[in-house]
């Protein structure tokens, strides 16, 4: 009886040493698994860290030479600066220049149809044109007034005030105009 | 079961420390690894993502501008430099501008310059350049009176507008009848007041990394415009005295 308890326990004791050796080696495994893939991870890191800077290198010595080929070609890039800014400038004042003398043209073509002042000034400004004009008698300067009423009411402008009115001396009427245009909402 | 022999299974069942020692040893590395190693590699991956997307971004951007200027052909742009400076001058244009209208004034005969009046004001001095900014359009004015038939006061208003440098007619006075049915022969007195424009070059050109600027408008065009523009060379108006002693040496 006491035999059979006592190879009972030795058979207990081997299980249970074989399982503890077995346990033992799971955990060596695992953390030489452990280790090999932190070491992959690791070197990925490192090999991506080194490529990318290996391409930023490249990057910047490509921007080196860029700019060394660019800093060869300052003369090129002055006159190029030039050219574009002068040629905007030149469109700028030209367009100006063109819409003054259109506004001016505008009255001026009611000039040919009669005379109807002794003496009429045009001038372009930015909110319209001015005319300011001397007539013989209230008459002629009404007269005057309906013909740019009538011209200018089928033109670009479509306002009409009479700034001053004024009799000289010698009976003559000076008056000032300003011909202006009603803002749109696309004007705005 | 006896004492000694509970013992010994309960000392069978511990880890011995030797076994620990790998496992250990992996964590420790992991962990100080992890602070010494692996975590300035991950930030510098970061960073020099960062960095390479900025720097292709700057040689993108390079590529263009020198594709652009290799494009160019510096004769070319000479040729244009020359033309839009005519029209366009860096200084107030005085002299060229009394020569011009001179020279027009010979090739109108119907049409004749009774008075003519530029107040240029301080010439090649900081003061005079005080008011007027590099890269911008500054305007010198000058008033003129002439008098002619309506064919030839037609016809010097057009040429004006085609003359260098560049002029705008801002106002014009007209004492008379101006009738294209007149008799050729009436006169009419005509004043002007013009705008003559002009412009400072910009004085800084940018960095090398800086964008080249972009032409807005159909470059083409303003070429042809610009080729429109006349200049009067005339030698014997290259040396018109000017009386130092008036108030206004440009005027008549």
């Amino acid at each position: 009886m006491a035999t059979d308890l006592s190879i009972n326990l030795l058979k207990e004791r081997n299980r249970n040493t074989q399982h503890h050796k077995v346990l033992l080696a799971k955990i060596q495994i695992i953390a030489g698994v452990v280790l090999a893939v932190y070491v992959g991870i690791s070197l990925m890191v490192i090999g991506t860290n080194s490529a990318l800077r290996i391409q930023n290198n490249r990057i910047e010595n490509k921007i080196k030479e860029e700019e060394l080929t660019i800093s060869k070609l300052k003369p090129v890039e002055s006159m190029y600066t030039l050219v574009v800014n002068k040629f905007g400038l030149f469109d700028d004042a030209n367009e100006g220049r063109m819409q003054a003398e259109a506004k001016i043209a505008e009255v001026v073509t009611l000039l040919p149809d009669k005379t109807v002042a002794e003496s009429i000034d045009i001038s372009a400004t930015s909110d319209g044109i001015e005319v300011r004009f001397v007539a013989a008698s209230m008459f002629q300067a009404v007269e005057l007034l309906e013909l740019l009423e009538e011209k200018v009411f089928m033109g670009e402008y479509d306002k009409i005030n009479i700034q001053s009115v004024s009799r000289q001396a010698n009976g003559e009427y000076g008056m000032s105009v300003q011909l202006g245009k009603t803002m749109t909402k696309e004007g705005l | 079961m006896s004492g000694v022999e509970q013992k010994k299974t309960t000392n069978s069942r511990m880890i011995p420390v030797r076994a620990l020692i790998f496992p250990l040893g992996v964590l420790m590395l992991i962990l100080v690894s992890l602070v010494w190693l692996l975590k300035p590699q991950v930030e510098g991956i970061s960073e020099y993502r960062e960095t390479i997307k900025d720097n292709e971004l700057i040689l993108r951007k390079l590529e263009d501008k020198l594709e652009t200027l290799e494009n160019q052909s510096e004769d070319e742009l000479k040729s244009y430099l020359v033309s839009v400076n005519r029209v366009l001058p860096e200084k107030k244009p005085v002299f060229k501008l009394v020569n011009a209208l001179a020279g027009l004034s010979q090739e109108v005969p119907e049409v004749v310059i009774s008075d003519y009046s530029i107040n240029p004001g301080s010439l090649a001095s900081s003061s005079a350049e005080a008011n007027e900014k590099p890269g911008e359009i500054a305007v010198m004015s000058t008033e003129m009176d002439v008098s002619g038939s309506y064919e030839g006061i037609m016809t010097y208003l057009t040429k004006l507008r085609q003359m260098a440098p560049l002029i705008g007619i801002t106002s014009i006075s007209v004492n008379g009848e101006l009738n294209p049915l007149s008799n050729e022969t009436q006169s009419v007195d005509v004043s002007l007041m013009l705008d003559v424009h002009y412009s400072l070059s910009p004085k800084t050109l940018g960095k090398i990394r800086d964008k080249l600027p972009e032409y807005a408008g159909d470059f083409s065009e303003t070429q042809a415009r610009l080729d429109e523009f006349q200049t009067f060379q005339a030698e014997e108006f290259q040396f018109i005295e000017v009386d130092q002693q008036r108030e206004n040496p440009f005027s008549f």
